[in-house]
């Protein structure tokens, strides 16, 4: 009898597994007051400190200014800070887990399966409830609304693309350029051409005596398509930037020549490095002396200051293609957006408000890194007036934006443009990468490059 | 009096036996847990993802078979295994064979063998982020130690990671790297064999590469068919190197099965695609190992 009552090995690793299934269930259900459901809760009592969550890929530049934000809406906030490269991915597994954020910084490039799955809280009531007057904002923020609705208010005024050339080098090498750079103030500034840069690139290439070469003109490595180019020439990625394209026009004449243009400064007049060159260096080509001129965002920071790269430098637009249509700089805004299933949706929102437009907490970001904020941008100018280098280089951020510019021949039919890629913008960058470098091995003509990406982009965008 | 004894200590001897059983298993409990929320349920998640359409942020759409129909028809990921495939069956019997000669010669009676032995072991161990930054400097065309070596014999050395003819070469290359990590697997094989087997031989009048035909490499042939087998399972993963030197590039030559992987799932949200390429790989793991093992059955000597 003692014998049938003993658990069979059987019987108890089936009741072991619904146990711990049970728990694993347990675990992974939401407690009370989740993500998903937190929205419909009341919001805490005014004298309780209310804790949130915000997360963000900043590192230690926002950290110093969140008490400012702690104090304003007396919450207590927890930042969750990852880097560029994985914070996206933690991201969508904290909304597929339903522990998100309440309040996030998202991007532009990224946001669009954030949009499209409705996870994102409009922030037009929120902008009412705090006075915020829509005059302010430097940019049209209609440029980053999604079927009519703000999801994400943008953190800093959009800058162009553009050049910077290490001056000392250029002495140090006695390089000879046949065109005077096109820096601020000299005739040619945001006219250049591109035949007139390929030439100075030309004199600051230096080759040994065997025809290797120890110095590139450009810095650059050319691996993907440079975007401001290709609206600047009157391109277009997608016959619409709603989430919603479904046809990619990466084929067009304009794209074509863009992309021909860049490649060609590795491929045919070899004054840049190829694939695989740059990697030699710890900070890039440029920072080790080994290019003249570097490619980046015109923000000072992006090149960093003279002092932290260990030689002078000054700052320049993109060159005009044959075919330039007008000055372009390309939305790549980072937004601050707020969770509407957060237990705290309003203030959430709110945060979001004052991240993006308080003066106290926006002056100390651009102190710290000298962009500009979207909102209320002249009022900051004035906090950076001590550095020429910086001063020069915020003019030349600046130029393209009428409120705000000292040449005003640079804000000629001057817009933003652009700067999503859509629903696939993994896919597209992926497919753009992969063709673009089909050129720069000499596999395939620019314009066969982009036809090959127009094809694959416009059968994935078929498919959903 | 006796049958009761006999029936009272067998019962307590039952009873011993089934709290001891009771308490192993107790015991397993955690591990069980653990294996089946961590291991077991995502395993069998990701098999149903894997017939779904799913892009994270929104609940998985059933789709039946048509990632597997999809995944049938998508050139890149041939192309991935391809890559990946050349990158196993290269560079795995490439690092079989020289971790095996390391571990030989290394089994000899040298100076400074624990140093030796060292020298060689501490690449596995180097991460491989770190050893992944070092041989793209290394291999670098223009600047690369590599190629500035091989200029001073006059040989102008190619354009190892930017070029898609030599890329995929510069990381079996480069995989050789970790050769001695297996060493120690090996040395540890080589130090079982049986002296009296060598001085048989040697009485029989075997040369020394004829007793390491005959012996050695036999009497090693189980650790040599572990190695080979987790070589592959971890050749046919391999991602971290690949994904900070080329990111899959130039032009697709290094896009292996992972990293192809890991963009549908995290770069262009396609999870249940990605859980779809997964399950293959599963399969194709699997089908080598049980081919290994199946013809490891007449190259392989287990001694009894």
């Amino acid at each position: 009898m003692e014998e049938k009552r003993t658990l069979s090995r059987r019987r108890f690793l089936q009741l072991s597994a619904v146990g711990a299934a049970g728990a694993a269930l347990a675990a992974c259900a939401m407690p009370a007051g989740d993500a998903a459901t937190g929205g419909e809760m009341a919001e805490a009592p005014m004298d309780e400190t209310v804790e949130l969550r915000l997360s963000h890929w900043w590192g230690e530049l926002i950290t110093p200014s969140i008490p400012l934000i702690e104090e304003k809406h007396n919450v207590s906030i927890t930042e969750e800070s990852a880097t560029w490269g994985e914070y996206f991915d933690k991201l969508l597994t904290q909304f597929a887990g339903g522990v998100a954020p309440d309040v996030m910084m998202t991007s532009i490039l990224k946001v669009g399966p954030f949009y499209t799955a409705g996870l994102l809280q409009p922030l037009a009531p929120a902008m009412e409830r705090n006075d915020i007057d829509p005059a302010l904002w430097a940019l049209d923020l209609d440029s980053l609304a999604f079927k009519g609705d703000i999801f994400g208010l943008p953190m800093f005024l959009n800058f162009p693309l553009g050049f910077a050339v290490n001056l000392d080098l250029i002495e140090a090498e006695g390089f000879d350029v046949p065109h005077e750079w096109p820096f601020w103030g000299t005739e040619a500034f945001d006219n250049f051409s591109y035949e007139k840069l390929t030439e100075n690139f030309e004199a600051c290439t230096k080759r040994s005596a065997t025809g290797e070469i120890e110095i590139y003109g450009s810095a650059g490595t050319w691996g993907s398509v440079n975007q401001q180019s290709l609206f600047e020439n009157g391109g277009d990625f997608f016959d619409s930037y709603e989430f919603d394209e479904t046809e990619c026009l990466l084929n067009s004449p304009e794209v074509v020549e863009a992309v021909a243009a860049y490649t060609d400064w590795v491929i045919k007049y070899e004054v840049a490095p190829d694939l695989g060159a740059a990697q030699a260096f710890k900070e890039g080509v440029w920072r080790a002396q080994k290019g003249v001129v570097q490619y980046s965002w015109l923000c000072y920071n992006c090149f960093q200051s003279p002092e932290a790269t260990g030689f002078n430098w000054r700052m320049f637009h993109l060159p005009q293609l044959p075919s330039f249509k007008a000055r372009r700089n390309l939305i790549m805004a980072d937004m601050v957006t707020a969770n509407p299933a957060s237990d705290h949706a309003d203030l959430a929102a709110d945060i979001a408000i004052t991240f993006t437009t308080d003066w106290d907490f926006t002056q100390k970001l651009y102190l710290t890194w000298l962009n500009l904020p979207a909102y209320n941008s002249g009022a900051h100018l004035s906090l950076v007036e001590d550095d020429p280098h910086i001063v020069e280089a915020m003019k030349v951020y600046l130029s393209r934006y009428k409120a705000f510019s000292e040449d005003m021949s640079s804000t000629e039919g001057f817009a933003l443009a652009p700067g999503t890629r859509g629903r696939h913008a993994g896919f597209v960058d992926n497919t753009v990468k992969t063709e673009i470098e089909a050129v720069l091995v000499g596999d395939k003509t620019a314009q066969q490059a982009m036809d090959d990406a127009k094809a694959l982009i416009d059968a994935q965008l078929a498919k959903s | 009096m006796l049958t009761f004894h006999r029936q009272w200590r067998d019962s307590w001897r039952s009873k011993l036996l089934r709290d001891e059983m009771l308490f192993g298993y107790a015991a397993l409990i955690p591990y069980l847990a653990g294996f089946l929320i961590f291991v077991a349920g995502p395993l069998a998640y990701s098999l149903w993802l894997s017939f779904t359409q799913y892009n994270i942020l929104q609940p998985p759409v059933p789709v039946g078979l048509d990632n597997y129909k999809a995944l049938i028809e998508d050139p890149l990921m041939w192309k991935s295994l391809e890559n990946t495939a050349v990158y196993s069956l290269v560079s795995v019997p490439l690092q079989v064979i020289l971790g095996y000669a390391l571990a030989l010669m290394l089994n000899q009676q040298v100076k400074g063998l624990s140093a030796w032995r060292t020298v060689y072991y501490v690449p596995a161990v180097v991460p491989i982020v770190a050893s992944a930054y070092l041989f793209s400097y290394l291999f670098n065309a223009d600047t690369g130690l590599v190629n500035l070596l091989l200029k001073m014999v006059r040989i102008s050395g190619p354009n190892w990671f930017g070029s898609p003819d030599w890329a995929l070469r510069t990381f079996i290359i480069m995989n050789l790297w970790v050769s001695g990590g297996g060493m120690i697997v090996y040395l540890a094989a080589l130090q079982g064999v049986p002296t009296a087997l060598y001085d048989a031989a040697k009485i029989d009048g075997a040369n020394a590469w004829q007793r390491l035909w005959a012996v050695t490499v036999p009497m090693t042939s189980p650790a040599l068919l572990f190695m080979f087998m987790i070589g592959i399972i971890g050749s046919f993963q391999v991602f971290t190197s690949v994904f900070i030197i080329t990111s899959g590039g130039p032009v697709n030559a290094t896009l292996m099965y992972v990293l192809y992987l890991y963009r549908h799932g995290w770069s262009y949200l396609q999870m249940g695609y990605a859980s779809a390429l997964a399950w293959v790989l599963f399969a194709i793991i699997f089908g080598l190992t049980y081919l290994s093992l199946r013809v490891s059955g007449r190259l392989v000597h287990y001694e009894v």
